[in-house]
């Protein structure tokens, strides 16, 4: 029944995010508890992905048919997941059954580097299954041709991320206004304008106080540019249905 | 941090280590909640909907009307804008789903089947999109009819259940009604009317047999009619604006939605015209959310209970919501305390609960508990939701109201229960579904 689906890689706020215990040993395992044994599982998010990607572009080519491929494709297809369109029923048995009819490739650029020759490349551009871009340019061409829209692939940890690059912006601004006495703003109402942005963009305070799994992991990309490198290749090397 | 504030403690002055006395305050939300958490979080939003249903109050110079006959008020006066107007004309109809129905609003049913408009799979009502200001995309018209019921994405949801929930009941009924070619109007309309009736009949039963069950005090629901036939029905600005604001207390700041805990200033819809791309997109299990009456299985979530506080995170318009609760119950006039209606009503509750809420003893109750004098008069003209607030700290049992505040909740939706009147069934009807739960009727509709 449903139509318009997607499937991406999963973020760290999205439900059922599966975890990868003991990586690379005999006891490998993939399930939904973040913790085996007291050791945190790596969650199979699009960090895992861009991570993977990372060490998949260091390494020799994984041939198709190999046990190191099926699992790598394996652990790569967990990271994924069947996304319906915004307000179809997350619920729906039917997006388990899409995920599990569905078979990862994984596949290589290639580049020929030569003494004294130029570089043959091969890049290799997928392209996405019709309509799936069709539904998404429907939905953004809707939005005014104006600054201001929701920029595309932005997602509630971006907002993070950019509100705490800005954080030092927002505080000069802060101390910076002057009321229309020309007076600068009193500590209170800096406190309670600090607040309201923490309130509307999210507050470093909720993520690390949290006690759920996805927002502590969330936490920790907010302090880690090279996390934040990985989900960025992660999303984008996923995500160009969307 | 010891807890010197719940039903049955010795209380403690400041002392005992109670932070300052604030109902929206983080440290006095923690003290006050705990040991109140019995109820599962899903009937906060199934008590919201009951308001919605019951009323929508407008100050009369708002909302043009027809005067009835004999009616010779000057509405010209000074009190022009505190007569107050139900924009909900049918209280506990579920209006708040139907409007006036399908020939009138063509955004929300399809003409040609005039059932609601609701996708198949769809878990919130679908986005009428038009670009707005800044880029932002208007998602405020939608196919609901009361916009209300977008206050946050658990009430959204739980509404187009109920959406669903007729159409599911609306195409059991159609063969029974015979009709011919493929869009007959008549026998259309008998259908959603027949529906529209049965479907009604649910909510009141579950309205009855859980919501009530709920929140009142076993003692006051193990009242009779005869018994409870003395109580006033208190008016309509004093039922939503007075007993209703004590809902407020239920929010909890987390919730668990399956193993994830969502937040809820990450559900809660400020502005109309805010989307719910991010929070629709969470899987909800709804176990966790209401009781499964029908096999005896306790919700296993998030659990609230009414009390003397309300979450921090409880915003609206970037204000504790109980600041502007406060301002609509100066506008709005219902009754306090100190009324002469309310004191009356209060003198005809057996002795031990009229004795437990003369103003000066729940002053010395609650001075004795926050360690810091209140006066009597305060708590006498304040609006009536702190009272019940207190009360149900005090007095009330796991979670529940205390004696008035069940007494006044019974009475009010009872009465409005009574007033209904709606189509009994055709005979000749199939046998129509008929959940005995709101778990079980989120379970009958379809994806």
């Amino acid at each position: 029944m449903v139509k318009n689906y997607i499937i991406v890689g999963r973020r760290l706020d999205d439900d059922d995010i599966k975890y990868l215990h003991g990586a690379g040993t005999e006891n490998e395992t993939v399930d939904m508890n973040a913790e085996k044994d007291g050791v945190a599982g790596i969650p199979l998010t699009v960090e895992f992905i861009g991570r993977t990607m990372v060490e998949l572009s260091e390494g020799e080519r994984l041939q198709e048919g190999t046990p190191e491929y099926d699992r790598m494709a394996g652990l790569l297809k967990h990271a994924m997941t069947v996304r319906p369109p915004t307000g179809h029923d997350p619920s729906d048995p039917e997006l388990d059954r899409i995920w599990e009819k569905t078979t990862i490739v994984i596949d290589y650029d290639e580049r020929v580097s030569e003494e004294g020759q130029t570089d043959t490349n091969v890049r290799k551009l997928v392209v996405p299954v019709k309509e799936t871009l069709a539904f998404r340019a429907d939905e953004i061409a809707a939005m005014d041709n104006t600054p201001g829209f929701e920029p595309p692939l932005s997602y509630e940890l971006d907002r993070r991320l950019m509100k705490a690059h800005f954080g030092s912006l927002f505080h000069d601004i802060l101390d910076d206004a002057r009321d229309s006495n020309d007076a600068p703003l009193s500590d209170d109402v800096k406190q309670a304008l600090g607040k309201l942005i923490d309130e509307r963009l999210g507050s470093m305070e909720d993520l690390a106080n949290s006690a759920d799994p996805a927002k502590q992991n969330m936490y920790a990309i907010l302090n880690s540019p090279v996390s934040a490198f990985h989900r960025a290749v992660g999303i984008y090397i996923t995500e160009m249905c969307n | 941090m010891p807890n010197t504030f719940t039903n049955n403690t010795p209380p403690a002055g400041r002392a005992g280590g109670l932070p300052p006395f604030d109902f929206s305050s983080r440290a006095w939300r923690d003290i006050s909640i705990a040991g109140k958490e019995h109820i599962p979080v899903g009937y906060t939003y199934f008590g919201q909907l009951i308001g919605h249903d019951l009323g929508n109050s407008t100050p009369l110079a708002n909302a043009p009307f027809a005067r009835e006959t004999g009616d010779d008020h000057d509405y010209g006066g000074d009190d022009w804008t505190r007569i107050r107007h139900n924009l909900i004309e049918n209280p506990l109809t579920l209006e708040t789903i139907y409007g006036p129905g399908p020939m009138m609003l063509p955004h929300l049913y399809d003409p040609n089947t005039f059932l609601f408009r609701v996708k198949p799979g769809a878990i919130i009502s679908q986005p009428y999109r038009e670009p707005g200001p800044q880029g932002r995309n208007i998602q405020s018209v939608r196919a609901l009819y009361d916009g209300r019921n977008r206050d946050t994405t658990i009430l959204h949801r739980l509404t187009v259940i109920w959406m669903k929930f007729h159409n599911k009941v609306a195409l059991e009924i159609e063969p029974a009604l015979g009709g011919g070619g493929t869009f007959d109007k008549v026998t259309k309309l008998a259908a959603y009317a027949q529906a529209r009736s049965h479907v009604l009949s649910i909510w009141h039963k579950l309205i009855q047999t859980e919501f009530l069950d709920i929140f009142c005090d076993p003692d006051v629901m193990a009242m009779t009619p005869q018994q409870m036939a003395p109580f006033a029905v208190v008016d309509e600005a004093t039922l939503l604006h007075g007993v209703f604001r004590t809902f407020h207390a239920l929010p909890r700041s987390e919730y668990r939605f399956t193993q994830r805990h969502r937040s809820l200033r990450e559900f809660l819809l400020g502005r109309p015209d805010n989307d719910e791309k991010v929070s629709s997109s969470w899987k909800l299990d709804w176990r966790l959310f209401f009781h499964d009456l029908a096999n005896g299985v306790p919700a296993d979530g998030t659990k609230t209970g009414l009390c003397a506080s309300c979450s921090p995170d409880l915003m609206a318009r970037g204000a504790p919501v109980l600041d502007l609760d406060v301002i609509t119950a100066q506008t709005t006039d219902p009754l306090t305390l100190a009324s002469p209606d309310m004191v009356a009503l209060i003198a005809q509750l057996p002795a031990p609960w009229a004795a437990q809420l003369a103003p000066d003893t729940l002053a010395q109750r609650l001075s004795a508990a926050i360690g810091q004098p209140v006066a009597t008069e305060a708590l006498g003209n304040c609006p009536l939701f702190f009272v019940l607030m207190l009360e149900a700290q005090f007095h009330g049992r796991d979670g529940r109201f205390g004696p008035l505040g069940s007494i006044l909740l019974r009475r009010a939706i009872e009465t409005a229960m009574s007033r209904t009147v709606f189509r009994a069934p055709d005979p000749g009807l199939p046998n129509l579904s008929k959940p005995g739960s709101m778990l079980a009727l989120i379970s009958t509709t379809p994806i």
